[in-house]
């Protein structure tokens, strides 16, 4: 076969594959039938991708397409309980809810459709989080917080609904795991480690949001006074006088303008975290 | 090959955009000043006009499903997302996302260069920081994080019970950040700078994950590896100071030096099953062990040449290994059909294999390498913990669940004061049943926190070399007062409850109420937190129109109190803890307490309202505001020399008023318009007009606290051809 003949062939075969791809239906036949009443329900139909049609999760639903005014389809569902997340678990177990059973969310009665639509596009974090954790909602415009109103930070990113091995549903076993995971730098180990650190970063700092600098649960040099009381400067009074005298305790970065390595030193003569 | 690859493209694609639907937003954003707070995180912190847009496609093609999803085009904050799955087949993504975090712009700094941060030739040095003359030498600087992450993810599925996916990401973080650093002779006269230091760091994080699900038995087997590289392994900086330490110390031969946060490889595999034994049994064992090592090579002592070093680093790397085992297995029951009874069992360790040496420590680049006597020890942190959990749990008639659960979990540290801790949980909730117009949910949490003895004198012989030991009396032998327990470590009882009710008195009505309350006293401290509290109530009140109206208002109050001791006392013979040597000021003399009590109080909130105004005009408008306070109030007991006084309570206040309209010129177009008015307000005493020259012996650059007012106007096209997904 020629060149030219054989681009002739290849072009003959894509305009096939087009005019077959336009001929096909997008959608499975069964969700065609619903949407003729049920176009509301049917569009951004998250199942699509999945080619899962209604009568999945609805039933066959035989003699509501005959009668739908009279007959409702097979299987209908609520907020109830016991009914609403039996029939997504038929599809959506094994090991990606291998945690759910037994979780908070599962034991508060969070049922699949509370956050779930499986008609449309319902909420989207953080505004899905917040409808039951509202208390949270000011955190995210505190003085010192991680970027979730710009999207740069969503709560799935720290924690898992479906459960999860740890008790405040994160991933992972260890707050320490969490953090390091975007804070990568801190995760060690170092020559020098700071006892806090290696431990759970929540002793020092607060996730949700705080109002010191770096989401700091207290503010420096108090913060450090709280595991740290020595001679000299450690334990020294730091009060409003130090304001006016500029105290580098208390003035910049306080303690950090010395001690500023305070995640943990690779430094030979970093035992006190200034190198 | 090639060729069969574009058909297979085309094929795809073509349709696809004949056929998809989405929406195309093209528009511009101006804002009004030069800003950080406001555009701390949206890249929005400079004063101009940028051209922005959005996309959002998506497509079917038989069983084939695609979308592509990109926003903040024309910013530093772009994101771009691609995703091609087919019906129970795979599912690939690829993802790019960039990230700008902006601090505090108003700074100066003296220093030009990157990690090797020198002086000007002009620069005239000074015994103390008011002494420099910094109008000619000092330069502005940003501090700006950007990181951007590539995500590519593919998951194939085999038959419905085998999957398998695979993630590679990428990111990196590039810029710079103020770090403290100090060069000295003792902690009692340090000369400390505030540098720019570069960031320069990108982590790769590849992971696979298998997973198997039989008709009772899921298997999930995951192994991940993480490589995380730091291209600045050292940052150096030149003394400005001249204060007598030396020529060798002083400007300009002097050079201090700091580590970066080192290299590590990380290997992580994790192995969890599911096993329902019976239709209401369930078994879940999970395990997962990782393995982080570092040899970065260790920088020398000091990065000073003309410093006297004569013992050599007993490591030139420090061949570092972190090793965690995670064990859990959890006995999930439900022995009637409205009851269930859990038991859990969490094992935690972290291991470090890394080597004990006394490191001779050249004290802050300011003073030749010390005698061994002075050498300290590094310590290897290591924990283990057991923790073991009783749940069970009730539905009530009527819907509502009691649920009671019981935690011990017993802890091991070494290189602790406190060796042993234990904590003893009990919890309980009573919540309602999800349905109904009243929803209510009450938890009460009691925690009893305690350690075994506390060892005082053990991170002393811990950390100092033996020489040292033997000088030092044994009532001497303590790095913190024996009377401090530190936060972590100490005994404490904890009473926590939570409250919440949601209220739905008819379809488009909701209103949450929820409060909460938390006492903790640490019962055996003396000096360090003796108690801590915190309390929180908020409101949420939505309506609901239908399409036609919406609004929404909230409010939350937060407050926490903190009280802690604290004990002023200088060293040497003043220092023993429990011997009186009068008259000089000691850390056995109670009257030198001094007290800490930190409250800290926000309140919030917001309110808004969306309208369609008619078929094709919609307008939105939200206000939100934050109102804080933070006060630390000091008092000392009767020694003298010791006033004590409050310091100047730290106020933050922000004030935010949005407003867009929507107009739908034709069924594929929009038009849209947002204004933004923003106001915030900050007072810190930390950096309250903080000249660069205010503090004596720390030159900090100088900075001033946020206070800003910005208009931010964006105007926008939005088209939409047929389809509706927006």
């Amino acid at each position: 076969m020629t060149g030219g003949r054989r681009i002739v062939t290849r072009l003959k075969r894509l305009l096939l594959l087009l005019l077959l791809s336009s001929v096909f239906p997008l959608a499975s036949s069964a969700a065609e039938v619903c949407e003729t009443c049920h176009r509301s329900q049917t569009d951004g139909f998250a199942h699509r991708s999945n080619d899962v049609g209604c009568t999945a999760c609805h039933g066959t639903s035989e003699a509501h397409l005959s009668n739908p005014v009279v007959s409702s389809p097979d299987t209908t569902f609520s907020l109830a309980e016991d009914d609403a997340g039996e029939r997504c678990v038929s599809c959506h177990e094994g090991s990606r809810m291998m945690y759910w059973q037994g979780s908070g969310h599962e034991l508060a009665g969070t049922t699949c459709n509370l956050c779930h639509r499986s008609h449309g596009e319902g909420l989207s974090e953080p505004e899905l989080c917040l409808s039951c954790h509202g208390d949270l909602r000011s955190s995210q415009h505190l003085p010192s917080r991680h970027p979730i109103a710009e999207g740069k930070v969503n709560c799935t990113d720290c924690h898992s609904p479906h459960g999860s091995a740890n008790e405040n549903l994160l991933h992972g076993d260890m707050a320490t795991d969490v953090c390091t995971r975007c804070h990568s730098d801190y995760r060690g180990p170092f020559l020098f480690e700071h006892d806090p650190v290696t431990e759970d970063c929540t002793i020092c700092h607060k996730p949700h949001g705080s109002v010191q600098p770096a989401m700091l649960d207290s503010r420096p040099p108090f913060l450090c006074q709280q595991c740290h009381m020595g001679v000299n400067h450690v334990g020294e009074l730091n009060d409003g006088g130090g304001i006016a005298a500029r105290s580098p305790n208390l003035i910049g970065k306080s303690c950090l303008n010395c001690h500023s390595r305070v995640h943990g030193s690779n430094h030979p003569s970093g035992a006190r975290l200034t190198r | 090959m090639r060729m069969r690859l574009f058909l297979l493209l085309a094929w795809i694609l073509v349709p696809s955009l004949v056929l998809g639907e989405g929406d195309i937003t093209i528009g511009s954003v101006y804002t009004s000043d030069d800003t950080f707070r406001f555009g701390q995180y949206n890249s929005l912190y400079e004063q101009g006009a940028h051209v922005n847009g959005s996309v959002k496609w998506r497509s079917e093609v038989v069983d084939r499903h695609w979308q592509l999803e990109a926003r903040d085009l024309g910013l530093r904050n772009r994101e771009v997302s691609f995703r091609l799955q087919a019906a129970n087949s795979f599912d690939f993504s690829v993802g790019y996302s960039e990230s700008a975090a902006r601090g505090n712009d108003t700074g100066l700094t003296p220093y030009v260069g990157s990690a090797e941060l020198r002086l000007p030739l002009s620069w005239q040095p000074a015994v103390n920081v008011p002494g420099f003359d910094l109008t000619q030498a000092t330069r502005d600087f940003d501090q700006d994080i950007q990181r951007k992450q590539l995500n590519i993810v593919l998951g194939k599925r085999f038959n419905p019970g085998l999957a398998v996916s695979g993630t590679i990401e990428f990111m990196e973080r590039v810029g710079t950040r103020l770090t403290g650093a100090a060069i000295y002779t003792n902690a009692a006269n340090p000369q400390a700078v505030l540098i720019p230091e570069p960031v320069d760091q990108d982590t790769l994080r590849i992971e696979m994950e298998a997973d198997l699900d039989f008709k009772d038995l899921a298997l999930q087997a995951t192994t991940t590896l993480v490589r995380f590289s730091n291209h600045e392994d050292l940052v150096t900086w030149q003394n400005p100071y001249q204060s007598g330490l030396g020529s060798s110390v002083d400007y300009p031969a002097g050079t201090g030096g700091i580590a970066t946060e080192p290299d590590y490889d990380q290997t992580a595999l994790s192995l969890n099953a599911s096993w329902r034994l019976m239709p209401r049994i369930q078994f879940v064992l999970g395990g997962a062990v990782s393995r982080t090592e570092q040899d970065d090579d260790l920088p020398p002592y000091t990065v000073n040449p003309m410093l006297a070093v004569n013992q050599s680093r007993p490591l030139t790397s420090l061949d570092g290994r972190l090793e965690t085992r995670h064990l859990n297995l959890f006995v999930l029951t439900r022995p009637f059909r409205r009851a269930a009874l859990n038991f859990r069992y969490r094992y935690r360790a972290r291991e470090n294999t890394a080597s004990r040496f006394a490191w001779n420590a050249v004290i802050g680049d300011g003073l030749d390498q010390p005698s061994s006597r002075f050498a300290l020890f590094n310590r290897p942190l290591e924990k283990e913990t057991d923790s073991y959990t009783l749940e069970a749990s009730y539905r009530l008639p009527g819907g509502q669940r009691l649920k009671a659960s019981y935690v011990f979990e017993e802890s091991y540290r070494n290189f602790a004061a406190v060796e042993d801790t234990e904590l003893d949980s009990w919890r309980f909730t009573l919540s309602s049943a999800r349905q109904g117009p009243l929803q209510h949910r009450v938890q009460v949490r009691l925690d009893d926190h305690a350690g075994s003895t506390y060892e005082w004198s053990r991170p002393f012989f811990q950390m100092t070399a033996v020489e040292l030991v033997s000088q030092v009396p044994d009532d001497q032998r303590w790095s913190n007062h024996p009377l401090l327990r530190q936060y972590h470590l100490a005994n404490f009882e904890k009473v926590s409850i939570d409250w919440r009710t949601r209220w739905l008195p008819g379809k488009n009505w909701q209103l949450e109420l929820t409060a909460s309350s938390q006492e903790v006293e640490f019962d055996k401290s003396e000096l360090g937190l003796t108690d801590a509290a915190s309390h929180r109530a908020g409101a949420n009140l939505s309506y609901s129109g239908g399409e036609k109206y919406q609004a929404w208002a909230w409010l939350a109050w937060d407050r926490s109190d903190r009280d802690q001791t604290g004990r002023d006392f200088s060293g040497g013979i003043e220092k023993p803890a429990n011997r009186n040597v009068l008259p000089l000021p000691q850390g056995s003399d109670p009257t030198r307490d001094y007290t800490v009590g930190q409250d800290t109080a926000a309140i919030s909130a917001g309110i808004g309202m969306s309208i369609r105004l008619s078929e094709k005009l919609s307008l939105g408008t939200e206000y939100m505001g934050l109102d804080t306070s933070e006060e630390n109030n000091v008092r000392t007991f009767s020694a003298r020399d010791l006033v004590g006084g409050d310091l100047p309570a730290i106020e933050h206040r922000l004030h935010r008023v949005e407003a867009k309209l929507d107009w739908q010129v034709r069924d594929s177009l929009t038009l849209s318009a947002q204004h933004t008015w923003y106001r915030y307000k900050e007072n810190d005493y930390a950096w309250s007009n903080l000249g660069i020259g205010d503090i004596a012996k720390v030159l900090t650059g100088g900075q001033n606290p946020p206070n800003e007012v910005v208009n931010m106007f964006s105007i926008a096209v939005r088209y939409t051809p047929e389809g509706k997904w927006k």
